[in-house]
């Protein structure tokens, strides 16, 4: 008998379908991965299975009837969930965080928690550090693995985890999985929340394949393969494929030469970070979240000044900061936060086209703006980009995130940019969206321009790049050329060198002297 | 300084402290939980009239209390059903309550007892001396010589501050203002862990008000709060959010505002309104030292 059993689950969002009439089984002592795009229906289901929205149908718990209604009565029957946005409160400390799940009395009894806490994690193998450190000072791996400890700290016979890998670098992920293959041998079942085809081989014993809010298949892992799982979990679409370019030789578009960023402690936050980017070319750099990638995006963006170092711009110093002087110099912007930084929610689609000083430059004489030529522009956008929306009056809200994201690329593509900064331009998109704005940043390439891509999704980054650079901890270190040896980008994101001689970690540019 | 004189401060200090620490306490409910209730200077003047109505009818300063401590929890029920229930703007919530706040009891109070000019009075509280209230030199007088109430309020203060560091409703409490996200996944109730702690915050600002008029001025007068609510919330963040902070500081404050009356008597020929603003220039003074409001509960303030 299965330990927990879907019959017939729906769940809808104001009258939107997000999980329709779906059936899931899985076993004491089974991974079961669940895979799907975003927006494909996993975290709802999850948190169906963990009471946390309101569902129809039948849960079955050892074969009895239960009704899930709160995540206080999932945790009763022995449901435990690691979130993707992790459950901690920063401020408090790791053995707060810890305390309701040990105690049940109306007085908290720290000590206890602490044991509790400390030895659970020395069965489990999780390495914790100090309890008594706010949630907010640890590293992502560290919170990751207090929240697994959380779940755990009780009887649970059902654990729950939602995209665990995100954030973590692949060296953390091998220390998730070490963590997780013996419990699954101990009897406990677990559902693993993933895209990444990659983990679920790895990992999963098997899999159930969710497409818009349905159950599409049902495999074991023996029985399948990636390909498979890869057409399951898009449809009928071709695996997207890496497209080979000759290598660039062109003029230097972009060259940082020592650029430092140092915060008013005095702290680097940008450690001499040199790099050149040559037209023609994409340059790559990965890293996990938080390593500079945000500062060396307001800069070159020019949000904020280098505190030391120079940058040129096909050739010419760029001084202090300016967004405008940047723009003019000929770069385009995809910010990571496309809803704040990279559209005006409020207005239509066709005002959002021309939201861009040199496209609005275009569309402007002295007798203001030429609203025909914009709803013109506007609706080739639409079409070129194969952007979903009721018109071009629509309003920018209206659009999905990667229908809003093909409006921002083209526009950013509308200026044929000499250099485009591009970060994190997927994240969150479905892979259809995904694989429209790739192609769009490698046409950059086609006329000249260079593309400096950030992102903390290592794939993205090695399915794009020529070159590659690895930010940890500030410091950009030279991650090789085309093709890649993944392991060892895997290594330095994790701040390990790999154990070969690695270059200087100045980058030149590919195929150079 | 005199001895007799430094007592007479500090008794002083402890009795205009009192209405603040209520206030102030029920404040840091409220903030720990996440939400900000401007509305305690509305609060404060309602319990003062509740307390003052009811003491004056029945002439009985326990059915003041008692009054004024209902009528608190019901609008604090009331501000959480706006700002937590329905989702609206605690700053506006709050603004409502105190204009609410003035012009319902003014227009009570003289629909009452009418616009007489002299002012109608209740018996005062006793005050209870405590033993050592004699023996200890200045503390034995300002803090074991006091109306029940004073006494009630700094009991309080430890009780909190064991609440929340040791309790599970505290932590609760802690987690809610700090990521309600979080708190839910553990099955906490957010809207009913903040409905609660605004109904204590609306509780402990009517004992402040009570306080007011049942133990200290023994009459009512219109707007009699006088900024005391908006002191408060600077006092919860002086305090640093902490039971034994707001002590401190709503005793500086209440030290201050007795030496300003010290002042006054003195007449020394500075006009009475410079000292009349010590107390808030003081506040002021030490809200600017404490600029950046670092621990702040991250969901402060947030719908």
């Amino acid at each position: 008998m299965p330990l927990l059993s879907l019959r017939a689950v729906s769940v809808s969002y104001d009258d939107v379908s997000a999980l329709r009439s779906t059936d899931l089984d899985i076993e004491a002592g089974e991974i079961r991965a669940v895979l799907g795009e975003n927006g494909a229906g996993k975290s709802t289901l999850m948190n169906a299975i963990y009471g946390m929205v309101a569902a129809k149908g039948e849960f079955l718990w050892d074969g009895r009837r239960v009704a899930i209604d709160n995540p206080a009565e999932a945790r009763n029957l022995g449901i435990g969930m690691v979130h993707q946005e992790f459950a901690l409160v920063e401020a408090l400390t790791v053995t707060e965080n810890l305390a309701l799940a040990v105690e049940d009395g109306t007085f908290v009894d720290y000590d206890r928690v602490r044991q509790t806490a400390r030895r659970r994690a020395d069965e489990l193998g999780l390495d914790i550090g100090d309890v008594d450190l706010e949630v907010g000072e640890l590293p992502v791996g560290s919170r990751q693995r207090i929240e697994i400890l959380k779940a755990l700290l009780t009887e649970v016979r059902l654990l729950i985890l939602d995209e665990p890998t995100a954030v973590l670098t692949p060296s953390e992920i091998e220390q998730l999985f070490a963590v997780l293959r013996p419990l699954r041998d101990s009897g406990v079942a677990i559902l693993l929340i993933t895209h990444k085809l990659g983990e679920v081989m790895a990992l999963a014993d098997s899999v159930t394949v969710l497409r818009r809010g349905a159950v599409v298949a049902e495999r074991s892992i023996a029985d399948t393969s990636q390909d498979e799982l890869a057409r399951l979990m898009v449809g009928d679409m071709p695996p997207s494929q890496e497209v080979e370019r000759p290598p660039a030789r062109g003029t230097m578009m972009l060259e940082l030469t020592a650029v430092s960023l140092r915060d008013k402690p005095g702290r680097a936050r940008l450690d001499e970070i040199s790099l050149e980017v040559a037209a023609g070319e994409i340059f790559g750099i990965a890293g996990v979240d938080g390593n500079g990638q945000q500062e060396v995006y307001e800069i070159l963006t020019g949000h904020t000044a280098a505190t030391a170092g120079t940058w040129r711009l096909a050739g010419d110093i760029v001084h202090g900061a300016s967004v405008e002087a940047v723009s003019n110099h000929g770069v385009a912007v995809i910010p990571p936060e496309r809803r704040r930084d990279g559209a005006v929610l409020d207005m239509a689609v066709w005002e959002n086209a021309i939201l861009d000083g040199q496209i609005l430059a275009l569309h402007t004489s002295k007798k203001g703006l030429d609203q025909n030529r914009a709803q013109t522009f506007a609706a080739e956008l639409v079409d070129r980009y194969r952007i979903v929306c009721s018109s071009t009056e629509a309003t920018a809200d209206s659009l999905s995130g990667g229908n809003l994201q093909k409006l921002i690329v083209g526009r950013a593509m509308a200026r044929r940019p000499k250099l485009l900064v591009a970060f994190n331009p997927t994240r969150g998109l479905d892979l259809g969206a995904a694989r429209d704005v790739h192609q769009a940043i490698r046409g950059v390439t086609q006329w000249g321009g260079a593309v400096l891509l950030i992102s903390t999704d290592l794939d993205e980054v090695l399915a794009l790049s020529d070159r590659v650079g690895v930010l940890y901890r500030g410091q950009l270190t030279d991650g090789g050329s085309r093709p890649f040896a993944r392991t060892d980008v895997g290594l330095l994101m994790g701040g390990i060198r790999p154990a070969r001689d690695t270059p200087a970690p100045t980058l030149g540019t590919a195929g150079d002297g | 300084m005199e001895l007799e004189l430094f007592t007479a401060l500090c008794t002083a200090a402890v009795a205009m402290a009192v209405p603040l620490l209520f206030a102030g306490l029920g404040e840091l409910l409220a903030e720990k939980s996440g939400v900000i209730n401007i509305g305690l200077e509305g609060m404060i003047l309602l319990g003062a009239f509740a307390a003052f109505a009811v003491a004056h009818a029945t002439g009985s300063n326990a059915a003041g209390l008692a009054a004024a401590l209902a009528l608190g929890g019901v609008w604090g029920l009331g501000f959480a059903y706006f700002a937590v229930v329905r989702g609206a703007n605690q700053i506006v919530v709050g603004t409502a309550v105190n204009l609410f706040a003035t012009g319902l009891t003014g227009v009570l109070y003289r629909s009452i007892y009418g616009v007489t000019g002299t002012a109608m009075t209740i018996e005062p509280s006793p005050t209870i001396a405590l033993p050592g209230a004699r023996s200890i030199p200045i503390l034995g007088q300002a803090l074991l010589n006091q109306t029940p109430l004073t006494y009630v309020c700094l009991a309080t203060i430890p009780l909190m501050a064991l609440f929340l560091a040791r309790t599970r409703a505290g932590l609760e409490l802690k987690m809610v203002g700090e990521n309600p996200n979080a708190a839910a996944t553990h099955g906490i109730n957010v809207a009913r862990t903040r409905t609660s702690a605004l109904v204590a915050c609306g509780i402990f600002c009517a004992a402040g008000g009570a306080y007011l008029t049942l133990d200290y001025t023994h009459t009512f007068v219109e707007g009699m709060s006088s900024g005391r609510g908006f002191i408060a919330l600077a006092i919860v963040i002086v305090g640093r959010r902490r039971p034994a902070g707001v002590l401190v500081a709503a005793l500086l404050f209440g030290f201050v505002t007795a030496l300003q009356f010290h002042f006054q008597a003195l007449a020394l020929g500075i006009p009475f309104q410079f000292f009349l603003v010590l107390p808030y220039v003081a506040t002021l003074a030490l809200l600017a030292l404490n600029a950046g409001d670092t621990n702040a509960p991250a969901a402060l303030g947030k719908n």
